[in-house]
């Protein structure tokens, strides 16, 4: 059973006078069919969707309920204030929060003490010695690399979405801010910066990751023990710390700019605008909203990291074996830039050309012009 | 074969008439509900910008303009039509060749032969796409593996190098379907009358002549029955592309319907992927026209 059925089992069985019926939807389906069901009426009540575009896209055509000012209506107390101000942030369109936000999808730097146990770089206990940087993590790359005899030290896939998430994090974490203009439709990145991000974050890859790795032989190399380092979404920590046992080790996304940042992204929970919808259906789904919340350590178990802040002081969530490590990254979060009825780091018009830059097909300079390009003739269509 | 044809045509009653088309009213009703309709609704929606959930916007041809200005769909259009030319010959070679070999009477065990190569016909395409993207893995795949172990130490990129990506999802494919063709070669092969092997036998042709001069003849039917079914599926090739390379590296495997895909459903410019299906079907259409009459020649 999945983490998030048990949380919904729990659920039902703890609030006799309400059920709700989890329906899980392949991925490649579940906004067409979330869409085409809102369409008809036949939608869910409730559904879980990743936040930013998608969600104020439906917002602009007055597909969803404004789910502040229901709350306040109906009397459910959500402390809207307590969450990820980056997931809220994206969860927000004029004052008003038309989703609420139930993780953050984060990226780790997950080591094998084994294989660096004589590397220096690790602390008398375990943690890794790390000082921000980025010409500190090549460093440590570099002497993992020597003392290891391991050439390409670190597993980083080069597959998107993570591929795109990580360059937008140089980007952001080098001093990058602004993306995407949403009045005029256009970009307005520094290109500078971008092309600066995608350089250096593309040197990380030629000269300490084995050539064109990608899922799943990245995550099945470092749990094998074959690389000591690996970054990738936490919702792997489980399966890598599994694996190594009392050799895993894991830490924030390193910091490799001026700034500490991590560009994330996040599920929230959205309330469809139905006809037949009832006051009292509507606060029973308000109510498991906050719930969920402060039950928000239960789905730390899937290897997010909770969107309520005030879930991760409680003792269940201190008492997990991993996430302590990490969860300073919600201090450092930034919301994925939004576009409208789209998320950013899916887009081929995005995907592609930075695949390329990383590949060395094309140039840095070549691979930012062309997200340009495609961007500010797309995003008019949108 | 006999052929015979009526030299007057007897004009149906009208009773028969209404009859032939009652017993045709359930499928004709099903297909007009389940298939015109969407088809016409689709044709529609391509001359409009439209996101699902938001205001239908008539822009007249703009979706088939911007269509034809938009590199990622030329890139697609071509993708797809070089794995339709390059991979339906091997496709049909391969059937065949695995027909022959099942049809052979010195192969023993053939009941066992043959549902092994039809087996994985029956496979999910995620089942496909989970065995092969584990395979064809640089570093922990068992392919390479293979390939290190017979002293080629260097790693092949299968899925991730440009060159190699294409031959790599023609060979996925050749596993996964050719199975399917094979069966509907072996059907053919079984119609051809065993004298006209045996009269060959007593020319004395051999092996290699009767079945250049016997069986592939004897085919003709047959391969264009298999040419047809599996150029348009070819055309239509999406699941195991998308869950084995998501049309990477960069694109160079991007399949036309991906295209549709990710227009319709990730963008939801849902009026631009329409469009892009109609010029799909237009393709698909006029290849089928080419083939059938084709086909109608050798009837006649």
């Amino acid at each position: 059973m999945t983490v998030a059925s048990k949380i919904f089992e729990e659920y039902n069985s703890t609030h006799p006078n309400v059920h709700i019926d989890f329906q899980q939807q392949d991925f490649t389906q579940f906004a067409t069919k979330l869409k085409t069901g809102m369409m008809s009426g036949e939608g869910p009540d409730f559904a879980i969707s990743y936040i930013g575009g998608f969600v104020t896209g439906l917002q602009a055509d007055g597909m969803l309920v404004p789910i502040s000012s229901e709350a306040e209506r109906l009397g459910v107390d959500i402390d809207f204030g307590g969450y990820t101000p980056a997931a809220m942030q994206a969860a927000e369109v004029d004052g008003e929060y038309y989703a609420v936000p139930c993780d953050n999808l984060i990226r780790v730097l997950m080591y094998n003490k084994r294989l660096l146990a004589d590397t220096g770089l690790l602390n008398e206990d375990g943690s890794l010695k790390l000082e921000p940087g980025y010409d500190n993590f090549m460093s440590m790359l570099q002497t993992a690399a020597d003392k290891t005899g391991i050439a390409d030290p670190l597993a980083l896939t080069m597959r998107p979405p993570q591929l795109v998430l990580g360059w937008l994090t140089m980007y952001e974490q080098l001093g990058g801010h602004d993306f995407v203009d949403l009045e005029t439709r256009t970009v307005n990145f520094d290109e500078a910066l971008a092309v600066e991000a995608l350089t250096k974050y593309q040197k990380i890859y030629a000269d300490y990751v084995l050539e064109n790795l990608t899922p799943p032989a990245d995550l099945d190399m470092f749990k094998a023990g074959q690389v000591p380092f690996y970054i990738d979404g936490s919702w792997n920590v489980s399966a890598a710390a599994d694996a190594l046992g009392d050799d895993f080790g894991v830490t924030t996304f390193p910091q490799l700019g001026v700034k500490n940042a991590l560009v994330t992204t996040n599920h929230a929970f959205i309330i469809p605008q139905k006809n037949d919808m009832s006051d009292a259906k509507t606060k029973a789904i308000l109510e498991f909203i906050k719930w969920w919340g402060d039950n928000n350590y239960k789905w730390a178990e899937a290897g997010h990291l909770p969107a309520y802040v005030p879930s991760t002081q409680t003792e269940e969530f201190a008492n997990m074996p991993w996430p302590k490590y990490y969860e300073s990254t919600l201090d450092v979060a930034v919301p994925i830039y939004t576009i409208p009825n789209a998320n950013l780091h899916q887009i081929a018009e995005v995907t592609d050309p930075i695949q390329k830059g990383m590949l060395g097909t094309i140039t840095p300079e070549e691979a930012v012009a062309q997200v340009r390009d495609n961007l500010n003739q797309l995003l008019p269509n949108l | 074969m006999l052929h015979t044809s009526p030299t007057r045509t007897r004009r149906s009653a009208p009773r028969d008439t209404f009859a032939g088309y009652a017993f045709l009213l359930p499928f004709l009703a099903v297909y007009a509900v389940f298939s015109l309709y969407p088809m016409i609704q689709g044709f529609i929606i391509s001359f409009f910008k439209w996101n699902i959930t938001g205001a239908k916007v008539f822009i007249g041809f703009d979706n088939y303009l911007r269509l034809f200005r938009d590199p990622v769909f030329w890139k697609a259009l071509t993708n797809t039509l070089l794995y339709v030319l390059i991979s339906t010959p091997i496709f049909m070679l391969g059937a065949l060749v695995l027909a022959l070999i099942v049809d052979s009477k010195l192969l023993l065990g053939r009941t066992f032969v043959r549902s092994t190569f039809f087996l994985p016909n029956i496979l999910a395409v995620s089942i496909t796409a989970v065995i092969w993207l584990n395979l064809l893995q640089p570093y922990t795949g068992l392919l390479n593996a293979g390939l290190h172990a017979i002293g080629i130490k260097q790693e092949i990129f299968w899925l991730t190098s440009e060159a190699l990506v294409w031959p790599s999802i023609v060979m996925v494919t050749f596993w996964w379907n050719t199975g399917y063709y094979m069966l509907i070669y072996l059907a053919g092969l079984q119609e051809i009358p065993a004298e006209q092997y045996e009269a060959a036998a007593i020319d004395g042709a051999t092996g290699l002549q009767r079945i250049m001069r016997i069986t592939i003849p004897c085919l003709k039917r047959t391969h264009l029955l298999v040419l047809f079914l599996q150029a348009i599926a070819s055309f239509k090739i999406f699941g195991q592309v998308f869950l084995i390379t998501s049309g990477g590296p960069a694109g160079a495997s991007r399949t036309l319907l991906q295209y549709v895909y990710e227009t319709g459903f990730t963008t939801f410019q849902i009026g631009q992927a329409s469009a892009a299906s109609f010029v799909l079907l237009l393709v698909i259409l006029s290849v089928s026209i080419v083939q059938l009459k084709i086909m109608n020649r050798q009837e006649a």
